[in-house]
C-alpha cells in the first residue's frame, strides 16, 4: 500500500459549462405573462378528472386530456398550506447558474387555495422551528416594475396566521 | 375554446458542473512518460499481442487485462484525416485546424490528434508523420503539439 | 408466457469513496469478469450486453460507448439504461426481457457509477424543469427530506427511530467486505451527526460511493447446465408516477409507485403475508426513513407499523424480517449500481452466501426493490425454486 501512495496519478480536471434556452411552451409563457402583467398566479382544470393544477399543465398525466382551454384557467392563492417542507443547511453547487445555494434555504410543498396539485416555492421563514405542517402562507408578489415574467416574481411564501 | 396565446416564455440558463476524472494506473503512466520523456506508449496484450494506443488495460481483441506498457518511436503513418472550419465552445484550439488519425509504428490501432507545420492541401494518408512537443509538459494529450510530416 | 430466467453469475467490485487508480472502464471491467468467473463462462459465451449508468454523474453522455470495450458490449446487441436510482434494477429487468422472449439464452448485465468524478447534487437537480423546479428541488435530499417530514406527521415515527435504522444498517455494512461505508455507528453518533436537510442529517442520508455489479442471466434451459444454485427471477413489477403532482405522494389521497408495485407482485404471486412467504427483502433504502416508510409503502406491513418494527429489533440483520442486511443503499450508494446491487445481494441471500451477513432464515424468496427519483419503482421477487 506504501508503494500505491507514492504512484502519482494523472487527473482531468474540467468544469462543463454547457449554455441552454428552454423554452417553456405556450402553457407556461400564459401562466409567466399573467404573473408578470397582473400579479395573478393562475391554475388550470383538466376537463376530464377535475384536478387543478397550478403551475398549469398542458396534458393531464392521468388520463392525458389536453387542458389548454383558457376559459378553464382560474386564479388561485395567493393564500395556501404547506403540506410538507425541507430545509438545507448545507450549501451545494447550483448548476443552473453556477453559484453556492445561500443557505438556509426553505422550500415548501405549498397547495394553494384552490388548486388540487401542488407546487414548490421558497418559504419566507428560516427557523426550522417555526415552519410547521398546515402552516398558511401567502405568496409576496415582486412590485409590477421588477417582474420578468419567471418563477421569480414570486418573491417567496411568508408565514401568516389565519 | 379559447386557446392560450402561441407565445412561449424563453428561460436562459447553463448547465455548470465540476468534474475530476482519473484515468487510472496505467494511463498516468502513459502520460507520465510523454511529460518527463517525450515519449509516447502502447500497452501490449499479453496473451495475443495486440497493441493499442492510447493504452486500455482491457485488449480489444481478446478481452485479456493488459497491464504492459512498451514504448514506441512515435513516428507513425497518417490513417485519415480531416479539416476543422467550424467554431464551437468545446473546441480545445481555434479553426482551422486539420486533425488526423495517426497509426505508430509499433501499434496495431489510431490515436487521433492534430497535424500541423503542413499546408493544408498538401495533407495525404499514407504521410509519414513524427510528434512535435511542447517545452512546457503537464501530463495531458497536448503535451504533444501535434505531428508533422517527417523531413 | 415468459420464459423463465435466472441468476447464474454474480460479481461485484468493492465500495468506496474514492478510487484514482482505476477508470471507469477498469471499475466495470473488475465486475464483469469476477461475475463470468462466478458462472465459469467466458465474455464469448454472452448473447448481449445491458449497461446501467446515469448519464452526466461523470461528466459523460452516452458512455456506455466510450466504454464497451470494457464491458464486452462492442460487437453485441444490448441496451443502456439511464434511469435514475432504479437503472440497476432496469438493467437486470432489460436482460430478463431478452432472455423471457426467448431470443435470447444468455445475457450479461451491468451497473456502475464512479461518484468521486462530478457531484452528484447539481446533476440531480437537473431532472427538475429549469425554469421552476430546478431552483427548488436541490437534488435528491430535498425531496427525500419533504417525505420524511410527512411520514412523522403522519405515522407518529420519530428522528429517534430514523437513527436506529442507520445504526442497524452500519452493524450489517461492518460484515460485508464490500461495502462502502462500513464503520459501525451507535443511535447517538446517527443523532449527533451534522444536519444537512431537516429531518435528514448526513448520516441519515447515503453516501456518494464507487463501484459496479455485474450479473450473468440464463434461460431455465441454460440455466441448469451452467449453475447448481440458479436463483429464479420469478416476478417484478414496474410503475412509474407523475412528474410533479404525486411526488412521492404528498397530499390526502397517498397514492404511490411503491403501493402500485407492491399490490401488483404480491396479487399476481398469491403472496398475503409478505413477510412470511418473503424472508428478506433488500430494499434501496437512499434514507434512514425509507426502511420503516417504504416498508408499509410496498404493502409489505401496515400503515404506521413500519417505523414499531424498527423499534422492536424485527428489521435487523439477526431479526424477524431483515431489511437491507447488506447495509443497503444507507451504506453503499453508487447509482447505476446500486438497485443491481440490490438484486445481486438478494440473489446472494438466496443462494445462501452471504458470507458473514447472511440472514439466520433459510431465505426460499427475496424481495428487491429499486427506486428512482425519475419517479418510479421497480419491485422484483427473487426464488430458490422455479414455482
Amino acid at each position: 500500500m506504501k508503494q500505491r501512495a507514492q504512484e502519482e496519478l494523472i487527473y482531468i480536471n474540467k468544469t462543463a459549462k454547457i449554455p441552454y434556452k428552454w423554452r417553456t411552451g405556450e402553457v407556461w409563457g400564459e401562466f409567466f405573462r399573467e404573473l408578470k402583467e397582473n400579479g395573478i398566479i393562475y391554475a388550470n382544470e383538466c376537463p376530464t378528472c377535475g384536478r387543478q393544477f397550478c403551475l398549469p399543465k398542458a396534458v393531464c398525466t392521468r388520463d392525458h386530456t389536453v387542458c389548454t382551454d383558457r376559459s378553464k384557467w382560474i386564479p388561485v392563492g395567493p393564500k395556501g398550506t404547506v403540506v410538507s417542507y425541507f430545509m438545507a443547511e448545507q450549501s451545494f453547487l447550483l448548476p443552473t447558474t453556477g453559484e453556492m445555494l445561500k443557505i438556509p434555504f426553505a422550500v415548501g410543498i405549498i397547495l394553494l387555495d384552490g388548486a388540487t396539485v401542488i407546487m414548490q416555492h421558497q418559504l419566507e421563514e428560516t427557523d426550522e422551528s417555526k415552519i410547521k405542517i398546515f402552516m398558511r402562507v401567502e405568496a409576496v408578489i415582486r412590485p409590477k416594475a421588477e417582474r420578468k415574467g419567471n418563477i421569480f416574481d414570486i418573491v417567496h411564501f411568508k408565514t401568516i396566521t389565519e | 375554446m379559447e386557446a392560450v396565446k402561441k407565445e412561449p416564455v424563453i428561460f436562459e440558463g447553463f448547465i455548470i458542473m465540476p468534474y475530476k476524472y482519473s484515468v487510472g494506473s496505467m494511463a498516468s503512466k502513459f502520460f507520465i512518460k510523454i511529460r518527463d520523456s517525450k515519449v509516447i506508449s502502447g500497452a501490449k496484450c499479453p496473451k495475443c499481442g495486440f497493441v493499442n494506443v492510447p493504452p486500455r488495460s482491457v485488449c480489444p481483441k481478446c478481452f485479456s487485462k493488459v497491464e504492459e506498457l512498451i514504448d514506441l518511436s512515435g513516428k507513425g503513418t497518417l490513417e485519415t484525416f480531416t479539416i476543422v472550419n467550424y467554431e464551437s465552445s468545446v473546441q480545445a484550439i481555434k479553426p482551422p485546424y486539420a486533425i488526423g488519425v495517426i497509426k505508430l509504428d509499433g501499434a496495431d490501432t489510431g490515436m487521433t490528434h492534430f497535424i500541423g507545420d503542413v499546408d493544408a492541401k498538401s495533407i495525404k494518408s499514407g504521410m509519414k508523420l513524427e510528434p512535435v512537443f511542447k517545452d512546457k509538459r503537464e501530463a495531458t494529450i497536448f503535451d504533444i503539439e501535434y505531428f508533422r510530416p517527417v523531413k | 408466457m415468459a420464459n423463465r430466467v435466472a441468476i447464474v453469475g454474480i460479481g461485484q467490485t468493492t465500495h468506496s469513496g474514492r478510487r484514482p487508480y482505476v477508470n471507469d472502464g477498469e471499475l466495470i471491467y473488475d465486475a464483469v469478469t469476477k461475475a463470468l468467473e462466478d458462472a465459469g463462462l467466458t465474455i464469448n459465451d454472452m448473447e448481449a450486453v445491458m449497461a446501467g449508468n446515469m448519464d452526466f454523474f461523470e461528466g459523460h453522455h452516452l458512455n456506455d460507448a466510450m466504454l464497451n470495450l470494457y464491458s464486452g458490449a462492442a460487437g453485441r446487441p444490448g441496451f443502456k439504461m439511464n434511469t435514475g436510482g432504479t437503472v440497476g434494477t432496469m438493467t437486470a429487468i432489460q436482460g430478463w426481457y431478452h432472455i423471457a422472449s426467448g431470443l435470447y439464452d444468455i445475457c450479461l448485465v451491468i451497473g456502475w457509477e464512479k461518484h468521486d468524478e462530478g457531484l452528484v447534487t447539481p446533476a440531480i437537480s437537473t431532472i427538475t424543469d429549469p425554469a421552476v423546479d430546478r431552483h427548488f428541488l436541490v437534488g435528491a435530499i430535498g425531496g427525500l427530506a419533504t417525505v420524511s417530514v410527512a411520514y412523522m406527521q403522519r405515522s407518529g415515527c420519530k428522528l429517534e427511530h430514523a437513527a436506529m435504522v442507520r445504526a442497524n444498517s452500519s452493524q450489517a455494512a461492518h460484515r460485508n467486505p464490500n461495502a462502502h461505508m462500513r464503520e459501525i455507528y451507535s443511535v447517538e453518533d446517527v443523532m449527533s451527526a451534522r444536519m444537512v436537510m431537516y429531518p435528514l442529517n448526513l448520516l441519515m442520508c447515503c453516501p456518494t460511493s464507487l463501484g459496479a455489479t455485474a450479473m450473468v442471466l440464463a434461460s431455465e434451459s441454460k440455466a441448469k447446465k451452467i449453475c447448481k444454485k440458479p436463483v429464479w427471477m420469478k416476478d417484478h413489477v414496474t410503475v412509474h408516477v407523475e412528474y410533479g403532482g404525486a411526488q412521492f405522494g404528498i397530499g390526502e389521497k397517498r397514492w404511490t409507485s411503491h403501493m402500485e408495485a407492491g399490490a401488483k407482485l404480491f396479487k399476481r404471486n398469491h403472496i398475503t403475508k409478505p413477510m412470511v412467504e418473503t424472508q428478506v427483502f433488500e430494499m434501496y433504502d437512499p434514507f434512514a426513513f425509507a426502511i420503516p416508510m417504504w416498508l408499509e409503502d410496498f404493502l409489505v406491513c401496515e400503515p404506521n407499523e413500519g417505523w414499531k418494527l424498527v423499534e422492536k429489533g424485527a428489521l435487523k440483520l439477526e431479526g424477524e424480517y431483515p431489511v437491507s442486511p447488506s447495509g443497503g443503499v444507507l451504506c453503499t450508494n453508487s447509482i447505476g449500481d446500486s438497485a443491481i446491487l440490490r438484486i445481486a445481494e438478494a440473489a446472494l441471500q438466496v443462494r445462501g452466501d452471504g458470507g458473514e451477513h447472511q440472514v439466520t432464515r433459510e431465505v426460499k424468496q427475496a424481495l428487491a426493490s429499486g427506486f428512482g427519483g425519475s419517479y418510479w419503482s421497480d419491485l422484483l421477487l427473487l426464488s430458490k425454486t422455479m414455482d
